[in-house]
């Protein structure tokens, strides 16, 4: 029938635009040999991996393991990065380029790419796509660690494993020891000092954090009132926060907006403020009338396992207690000393100084 | 081959649609079911072929019960031809007839179900039909199919519901000699509901006047076609009179 | 014009031939389209290179060709997902056209039916609760993922057959429990903790990601079996496709047998492919239509081009997804999509069109 021929050579042209699609292709890559003499290490959610013993070539995910990482200094490690790490140019365009993208976050993990690189070893976080990895990478020799850099009370074991399968334990030590120092100053000052009530918010209005979350320790670190502690879940209503009345707001991050290492700016952070103290009833609220709202980006908060978004919460909840914690310089050795990049200020609202 | 009604009733929602109806069909036999709409005409024919449940009472070809047959047996020995077909995935009409094999095909047609179907379509003057889609034809050419379909199941009964209601003059008589003949020839037995009394009047055998859920006339097709059956029946005015050896009906007028 | 019926006869003969023929190229034709698909990726690879691999394999030595990395890229990646990609395009379309067929319905199939997210919350369940040797393998989460797809597909045919829906309409309750089952899997999502969280949000659009020979066995068995059974009933399910239940039961076919077997078989291929690939939608859609206009409705010749399309439709789906934002992946659900609502729409106001409802 006319109809049906004409709909078949319709299909066979189709069927050419498919395959002239797919006609891009990309180069052929090396083979690597690896070295033998292995190592021991427990990772973060207790698993036990041989790695080789001089790790020279490493796959990121995630962003709290690749400022880690660079913290020891092992940036120069790091062969391929996930996509959302990638995307922050501004941070580091020098270190990585597109070709390094090994999947667009830790649950979409491109296994070719990973393979190309040929990396010794993966490190992933607990929520991603570790177990898939491990089976999809056996057969290539190329081992899976796990890494949760983005917990706070975690972040000695998380800086010792990497400090051993990087072979910079030294650093590890000293990095330890900076931070544990602050921490120790912030638990001995606030030590049966009465807690205030504080609000939570992390990029969406309504997503506050409650135990078990990734940034309740943060709050815990900071002595806070969380007056979410008792929710089953982050999301909570914004009603909820007008009857619970916090004398402090801390917001953290926005929507849709991703961590970059350059700050929002003024106009960004006073919009965001105005998005807070706008909504319905919120007028009501103690920390809206006294106007004891902090907002931090992204990525001042996350900072050393969120300990620089502890100190600066500290700090703004208890000034009068915390004389020697200076936030802002904490953050200025953060980046400076450890991440190797230029100190730009301006990641509160409102701003800290280094005195302060 | 002979089927046997014995008492058959059938309700629908709590309203008896058919009470105790009874009679029988010899095989050769053709006939028609008369009545106004609404009176169980077609709920009967599908009683008979199992389409609908019945309450009570039974059928029999031979001697064997409907009931205890599977719905394969059942489909080689009663055909049936619905009033109105629709189609929703396109079929060709060779496609479609093939079908009527279904019942002796497992997986595939064997080359007898191709000549049974070839044979039907070029008695049904099918040919030029043959490989246009049932859905692109009309409600009068596709009835012709369906007949077709039914008679490829080689059945010893055929049931057909108003099978001229949407044909032409021409097709109408067509379609009722090639019943006839089949009738005749085959043994075919012929069951089937008609409008026209006229028709009724010349090709059957034996007419039921269905009225309130029962059995109002049956009997032979000139004795029963009578001006005062037909009065009671219809609630028309006619003028009944015998020519060529069959009764002739002539409407006359409205009854208020 | 008259034409004897012996040339007719003659005539349909021959196109019985042409369409085995058909067939015949269309199996050659997705096994070379399979090859091709296993050589693309982000390493070149070429034919040669892909026999060198499957010989490695065969005995063992992946030194065979001087490239051991590339042989297990071969046969461990890009073999699994073309062959997962190859068995999810045949089982969702012939999933979906035996749908079609049985509810005389254009616009069925499984995820318009909402048997797909009843697969995904099935599994979703089974993979955050399940404890215990058996709800952690496989089969558990097939078991888990069928149970559930069980349950919306009797709830359709249940409420299809108390109230008399048009065509439309039924996809209208499917699309809703569509919904509704994604929102339960939302639900699922606030008990779950992290790393089973992060599975299970992978699903909404397929991907053939984490396929590997475990999966694609399981599912290529159940796809084969299925295939097979339902090869037994071509003749009925033409009977059923073209015409209402009276004139089903008058041919000797029990329309609600076929009905459950039929419903049955569908659902048990969909909540395999689903449980290991994420929701797919639209090609037990397409592939079935695209059968349908090429090569008629005689399910003897239907049902495997339908299979052959699907198949081709996932494998080349995936492979776009691979090559064009390379690195990143896109899922195949993704690309599969963008075809699938267009073709959708069109469906729907041809329908309308031609009266159907």
């Amino acid at each position: 029938m006319m109809g049906k021929k004409k709909r078949k050579y319709v299909l066979a042209v189709l069927l050419l635009f498919i395959f002239l699609v797919i006609g891009c292709t990309k180069n052929i890559s090396n083979e690597k040999n690896y070295i033998h003499k292995e190592v021991t290490v427990t990772d973060s959610i207790g698993r036990i991996v041989k790695i080789p013993s001089h790790v020279e070539k490493v796959v990121v995910f995630n962003r709290y393991n690749v400022e880690a990482i660079q913290s020891l200094g092992a940036i120069k490690k790091i062969a391929g990065i996930d996509y959302g790490v990638y995307l922050d140019k501004e941070a580091y365009g020098r270190e990585f380029n597109e070709n390094q993208v090994s999947g667009k976050n830790a649950n979409e993990l491109n296994y070719e790419k990973i393979i190309e690189l040929a990396p010794q070893v993966v490190i992933i976080t607990g929520n991603g796509a570790w177990e898939d990895a491990q089976k999809k990478l056996e057969p290539f020799g190329i081992k899976v660690v796990v890494v949760n850099a983005y917990y706070t009370d975690q972040f000695q074991k998380t800086y010792r494993l990497l400090g051993k399968v990087l072979n910079k334990e030294e650093e590890a030590e000293e990095f330890i020891a900076y931070f544990e120092d602050k921490l120790a100053y912030i638990d001995k000052k606030l030590k049966g000092v009465h807690r205030k009530k504080v609000y939570y918010e992390y990029k969406n209005p309504g997503t506050t954090t409650i135990p078990g979350d990734y940034f309740y320790n943060m709050l815990e670190v900071a002595r806070a009132d969380n007056i979410f502690s008792d929710a089953k879940n982050v999301k909570i209503s914004l009603e909820s926060v007008i009857f619970r009345n916090p004398d402090l707001i801390v917001k953290v991050g926005e929507a849709k907006y991703d961590p970059k290492y350059l700050p929002p700016g003024d106009a960004e952070f006073e919009n965001r403020k105005k998005n807070i103290i706008n909504r319905v009833g919120f007028e009501q609220i103690t920390a809206v009338k006294n106007d004891e709202i902090l907002l931090i980006s992204q990525y001042a908060q996350g900072g050393a396992s969120k300990i620089i978004g502890a100190c600066y919460i500290a700090k703004f909840l208890y000034p009068e207690y915390l004389p020697e914690l200076h936030p802002e310089e904490i953050f200025k050795t953060w980046v400076t000393k450890y991440q190797k990049l230029t100190y730009v200020g301006g990641h509160t609202y409102p701003k800290f100084s280094v005195e302060d | 081959m002979r089927l046997n009604v014995d008492k058959l009733s059938f309700s629908y929602d709590e309203k008896l649609i058919l009470s105790e109806i009874s009679f029988s069909l010899q095989g050769g036999e053709i006939l028609s079911l008369l009545g106004p709409n609404g009176t169980g005409k077609t709920t009967l024919l599908k009683c008979i072929n199992r389409i609908l449940r019945i309450k009570s009472g039974d059928v029999r070809v031979e001697e064997d019960s409907i009931l205890q047959m599977s719905l394969q047996e059942l489909s080689k020995k009663i055909a049936y031809v619905p009033q109105y077909t629709n189609a929703v995935f396109p079929i060709s009409v060779v496609d479609t007839v093939l079908m009527g094999r279904t019942p002796y095909a497992c997986n595939k047609y064997s080359k007898k179900d191709h000549d049974i179907v070839f044979d039907i379509i070029k008695k049904m003057e099918l040919e030029k039909f043959a490989f246009r889609y049932i859905n692109e034809m009309s409600g009068g050419e596709r009835q012709r199919v369906f007949i077709a379909r039914a008679l490829a199941q080689a059945p010893k009964i055929i049931i057909l519901d108003e099978p001229t209601s949407s044909l032409d003059l021409k097709s109408q008589l067509f379609i009722l000699e090639i019943i006839s003949d089949l009738a005749k020839k085959n043994n075919l037995s012929v069951l089937m509901t008609i409008h026209d009394l006229n028709l009724a009047a010349m090709f059957s055998d034996k007419i039921i006047m269905l009225k309130d859920a029962k059995i109002f006339s049956y009997g032979k097709a000139n004795a029963v076609l009578t001006k005062e059956n037909i009065r009671i029946m219809y609630g028309v005015e006619t003028c009944v009179s015998t020519e060529a050896g069959y009764k002739h009906v002539r409407l006359l007028k409205n009854i208020k | 014009m008259s034409k004897t019926i012996n040339e007719i006869r003659n005539n349909y003969d021959r196109q019985i031939i042409k369409k085995k023929l058909e067939l015949l190229i269309a199996l050659l034709f997705i096994i070379v389209c399979g090859v091709y698909f296993i050589t693309i990726g982000i390493k070149e690879v070429n034919t040669v290179q892909v026999i060198t691999a499957i010989q490695a394999w065969a005995k063992d030595d992946w030194e065979i060709g001087g490239t051991p990395a590339t042989n297990k890229i071969i046969i461990y990646m890009r073999f699994p997902r073309v062959a997962m990609a190859f068995f999810a395009g045949v089982g969702l379309s012939i999933a979906g056209a035996v749908m079609q067929s049985v509810m005389r319905n254009y616009l069925v199939s499984p995820f318009t039916l909402g048997i797909s997210s009843a697969s995904a919350f099935g599994a979703s369940i089974c993979i955050v609760f399940g404890s215990g040797l058996f709800f952690e393998s496989d089969l558990g989460i097939i078991a888990c993922a069928f149970t559930t797809a069980m349950l919306c597909i009797i709830l359709v045919f249940g409420i299809s057959k108390r109230v008399d829906l048009g065509p439309s309409s039924i996809v209208l309750v499917g699309i809703g429990l569509n919904y509704f089952f994604c929102a339960m899997t939302a639900t699922i999502e606030f008990f779950a903790k992290e790393h089973k969280l992060a599975e299970i949000v992978q699903w909404s659009f397929g991907s053939f990601n984490k396929a590997s020979w475990n999966e694609v066995f399981v599912v290529g068995v159940v796809i084969t079996l299925c295939y097979l059974i339902l090869t037994k009933s071509y003749l009925k399910l033409n009977v059923m496709s073209t015409g209402d239940d009276e004139l089903v039961k008058s041919l000797g076919v029990n329309p609600n047998k076929i009905r459950r077997l039929t419903g049955f078989l569908a659902v048990l291929m969909t909540a395999s492919i689903i449980s290991f690939s994420g929701i797919i939608g639209f090609v037990g859609l397409i592939a079935p239509h695209i059968a349908r206009i090429l090569f008629g409705n005689d399910h003897r010749f239907m049902l495997p081009f339908a299979g052959v399309i699907g198949a081709f439709l996932l494998m080349a789906g995936d492979a776009i997804g691979r090559v064009i934002l390379e690195p990143v992946i896109i899922p195949v659900g993704i690309i599969v999509s963008f075809i699938g609502v267009p073709l959708f729409i069109q469906l729907i106001l041809s329908n309308r069109k031609k009266g159907l409802w």
